[in-house]
Formats: structure tokens, sequence, C-alpha cells
């Protein structure tokens, strides 16, 4: 090794950083055997999972949370289960496009069509992912709440732990850091076995059914897109792209990061699936209220499953914020980098990369100031955020699609045709949904 | 097969570091060179509906929010 050190001290120092890295994985490769080739992928998740652990953040669990309370078990469940191959198809393609370009998705959009395009993805990233981070900044400081801790505390001490992971950790210890924080996201899961009353029997034949109570109306076109908004946002794409690029990936490396991906959208389904069934057996019914809020939600909880369940339960939406701000406020930084040509690496020590870190930070402190403006609507906000995310990801669909059937930079590694069929299904799926969203403003009472 | 030391590849890194380097992508001057794309053909076409798509759901967000408050 003392001679790939040597040749390792001629590189520049975040460049350094991965190259160490990637000898690792090089060498790694180098060997046969079930074992080693364990250690290969455990070596290799890690943009994956954390991108779909980061989706279900503190928005997507006030969603599912939402609902499972207005809808009960019935339509969403299987509903949710629709979203796993969704999720994964969209996120795929930015494994592939990392590993072949070597260049986050900014930088591509920016490079390939110009900074109209370029400028017009990176503001509407920029401003979707403040937006969203204000709602990772709901979830955290109603969590801590209910642990007593007031909403300046937390908001202080959730800005300072995601700015020091950022500044300090470099890329390796930052994923491994934040994949330990994903982990608490599965705390949902234990949760539903201790649900009182609930009937799997009932859950069995929701995807028999799709049950839908009340039918369709304005409120369930608004939850499912909703929820489609925290299944797949344009944040992720930046997201997972920027990571397999920091992290090193390359073509080598597309089946380790298609299983990554694959694990991620197999937990993500399974904690959002979680989360309705627990609202949707305590909560659904109590109150017909349609703004339910994450408190009302919480109250309901504790007093049918217990003090416990119900502070577990705001420990995953605090998890949830926590992961989200993290993998979010990366995104934007990334983004930054990409598109104006800074350095662009979270192995860049502070110093040296303070431009690269000063828009996640600076996106940071805004969202933890405006959570604590006393009567803000931030019930409000969180929907509108899914919603507008919604809304927008065609557009980023768009560019990806186009970017993944470009044979000059893909070669190989281009859409084949049942990734076109299905990702031009989604976002055919999505478009739709946005014209019924669109028909709904213009006629408010058309679903009434 | 499964024994993980009789059957490592040799290891030539030593000989071939300016490929790894290159393979890896690490360094600009390796990675795949990005020039701006001729939009063209349903390229063209896809634009054009991104356009129309944009101010279509800005209009509908802005009358949206505009009946909420």
């Amino acid at each position: 090794m003392k001679d790939y050190k040597d040749k390792l001290d001629n590189l520049p120092v975040d460049i350094k950083l991965r190259a160490a890295d990637r000898l690792k994985i090089h060498l790694m490769r180098q060997k046969y055997g079930y074992f080693s080739r364990l250690c290969l992928l455990i070596a290799l998740i890690g943009p994956g999972i954390l991108v779909m652990i980061a989706d279900n953040d503190a928005g997507g669990v006030i969603t599912y949370a939402q609902t499972g309370s207005i809808f009960g078990i019935g339509f969403f469940i299987p509903f949710m289960i629709v979203m796993l191959p969704v999720a994964y198809i969209v996120q795929e393609m930015t494994v592939r496009l990392g590993a072949v370009t070597h260049r986050g998705h900014a930088e591509m959009i920016w490079k390939r069509y110009g900074k109209f395009w370029g400028a017009f993805s990176l503001i509407d990233l920029i401003v979707a992912n403040i937006l969203t981070l204000i709602t990772e900044f709901i979830g955290i400081t109603l969590g801590m709440q209910v642990f007593g801790v007031s909403p300046i505390i937390s908001s202080v001490a959730a800005i300072i732990i995601i700015a020091s992971i950022q500044l300090f950790l470099r890329y390796f210890a930052w994923e491994w850091i934040s994949l330990s924080i994903a982990l608490f996201n599965l705390i949902f899961i234990p949760l539903v076995f201790f649900v009182p009353h609930l009937h799997w029997d009932s859950v069995a034949r929701s995807f028999v059914s799709w049950h839908i109570p009340g039918g369709v109306h304005t409120l369930f076109i608004y939850v499912v897109l909703a929820n489609l908004g925290t299944t797949i946002a344009p944040w992720m794409l930046f997201f997972q792209q920027s990571s397999v690029v920091d992290k090193g990936l390359t073509v080598k490396d597309i089946r380790d990061g298609q299983i990554d991906t694959f694990i991620g959208s197999v937990f993500m389904v399974i904690v959002a699936i979680a989360i309705i069934l627990i609202t949707g057996a305590t909560v659904y019914g109590f109150t017909s209220t349609p703004n339910l809020g994450i408190q009302t939600i919480l109250s309901i909880i504790s007093a049918k499953m217990g003090w416990v369940a119900m502070r577990l339960f705001a420990l995953g939406l605090i998890e949830a914020g926590l992961i989200a701000a993290i993998a979010i406020s990366a995104s934007t930084s990334w983004a930054m980098g990409e598109a104006f040509g800074w350095p662009k690496s979270i192995n860049m020590p502070p110093l040296q990369g303070w431009k690269f870190y000063l828009p996640g930070i600076i996106s940071l402190f805004i969202a933890g100031g405006i959570v604590l403006i006393p009567n803000a609507p931030l019930g409000f906000l969180n929907l509108t955020v899914q919603v507008i995310a919604t809304i927008f990801m065609p557009a980023a669909m768009m560019f990806l699609l186009l970017l993944l059937n470009d044979k000059e930079i893909m070669g190989d590694y281009t859409n084949r045709p049942w990734q076109n069929i299905s990702a031009f299904a989604i976002v055919g799926f999505l478009i739709v949904m946005d014209g019924i969203y669109g028909l709904i403003v213009v006629f408010p009472h058309i679903f009434t | 097969m499964d024994s993980d030391d009789k059957t490592s590849k040799e290891n030539d890194l030593d000989n071939d570091w300016e490929n790894f380097i290159k393979e890896e992508g690490l360094v600009n001057y390796n990675k795949i060179p990005i020039e701006r794309a001729e939009i063209k053909g349903w390229v063209k076409i896809a634009f054009w509906f991104l356009r129309i798509y944009i101010i279509i759901m800005v209009v509908l967000v802005i009358i949206g929010f505009y009946r909420v408050h």
C-alpha cells in the first residue's frame, strides 16, 4: 500500500480520499467467493438506501400518518406496494447515469441542455429543497416537544448536528453515520405489532378491494398526490446521482447500486405501510376532521397504544426529519457545486470546500428559522410541499429520460425498452394526476 | 471457487495506476466529454410540451394558493 500512498498523495485532497476508498473496492473486487462478494456489496451500498429512507422524511411520515388517519386500511396499502417499483425504476436510472458519466444531475442538465434549463432545474430544486427542509424541521421540533424540548433548542441542535456531520466527516464516515441514523426509521415496523385490534384479514382484503372510504373526492386526489410527492421527488434524483458520483461508483458497480436501490425501496415501502397501518387502526374513525394535525394523531396513538408507543412514534418522526435534512442539505450543496463548477465533494475539508458547504448550511438556517416563526401555517405547508414536488416531478423526469436515452453519453447503458415504457408510464400517471389536480383547482366541487 | 486466497486475481495495479485513475473517472479529463445537445425531432417537441406544462401548472398553483387564502 506504500507505493499507492505516494501515488495518492499527488492527487487533489477530495480526489485522493475518493481514490483511497476506490482502491479498497478495487482490491476487494480482485477476490472471489461469496464472503468477498458480500463484503463488496456492503462497501458499495449507501446512496440507494439513504435516498429511500430519507424519502420517508418528516413530511412523509406526517403524510402517511394523515393518510392512514383519514382513509384507514384500504386503498393506500396496495397503493404503497405499487410505489415500490415506481421509486425503484426512477432512482435506478440515476445510478446508471452517475456511474457512467461521473457527473451529477445538475451538471448534466446544465452542460447538455444549456443555462436556461440548468438554471430552471437548479432554482426549482433549491426552492423545493428549502420548503422540504422546513417540513423536516417541523417534524424535528414537533417530535422533540413530545420529550419536553422547546422548538428553539431542538431547531438549533438539529442545525448544529447536521452542519457538523456535513462539515467534519468525509464521505465514507458521512455515509455510515447517515445510514446509522437511517436505521431508526425502521422503528415504525415493530410498533405495528403492538397496535390493538389490528385485523390482518382486513389488511389482506385491502389488496382485493382497494377500498376508498367515501369514494373518489377532492381530498382523496389531494392525498394521492401528496403520497406520490413523498415517494418520488426531484431532490431524490439529484441526491442519489451526486452521491453515486461522490462515492465514486463506476459501471462495474452498477449491479450493486441497483441492489442498494432495491433494498432501499423495500425499506421505504415497508415503513410507509407500517405508519398507515398504525394510524389506520388507531386514529381512523376516531375523528371526522380532514385537517388532522400530527399532534392530534400522536395524542390518539397515546390514548390507544400507550405513551411508550407514542414516544417511539415521535422518535421516528425526529429521525425522519434529521436524516432527510442531512440528505437534502447535501443535495443542495452538490447541485450548486455541479452547476457553478465549484469543488463538489463531501471529502473536501471545511475551509477548502466552504463554497460547496455554504448553500446547504444556509438552507438549514432558513428552514430552522422559519419553523420558529409564531403562527406560521406549518400544516398547510407540509401538504403543499408534496403537491409542488409532484407537479415539478415530470419536468425532472423528462431530463432524466432524455439523458438516459442519449447514446452519445450513455453508450451501452441507455434505457432498455421496458425501462422506457415503465418510466414513461410513471411520467404519464404524474401528468394525469396533475391534470386532475388542475381540474380541482378550477372546478373545486367537481369530485364532491 | 469459494476460497478467497487461492482464487484471488493477481493485483496488477502497480503497473496500471493510470488505467485505474482513468477507469474510475477520478479526474475531470478522464470523464466522458459533455457537449451541448442538439435539440431536434421528438426532443424538441418534448421541450415545447414541458414549457407549456410548466406555464399551466404555475398558473394553477397560483390560482390554488389564491383560493386557499
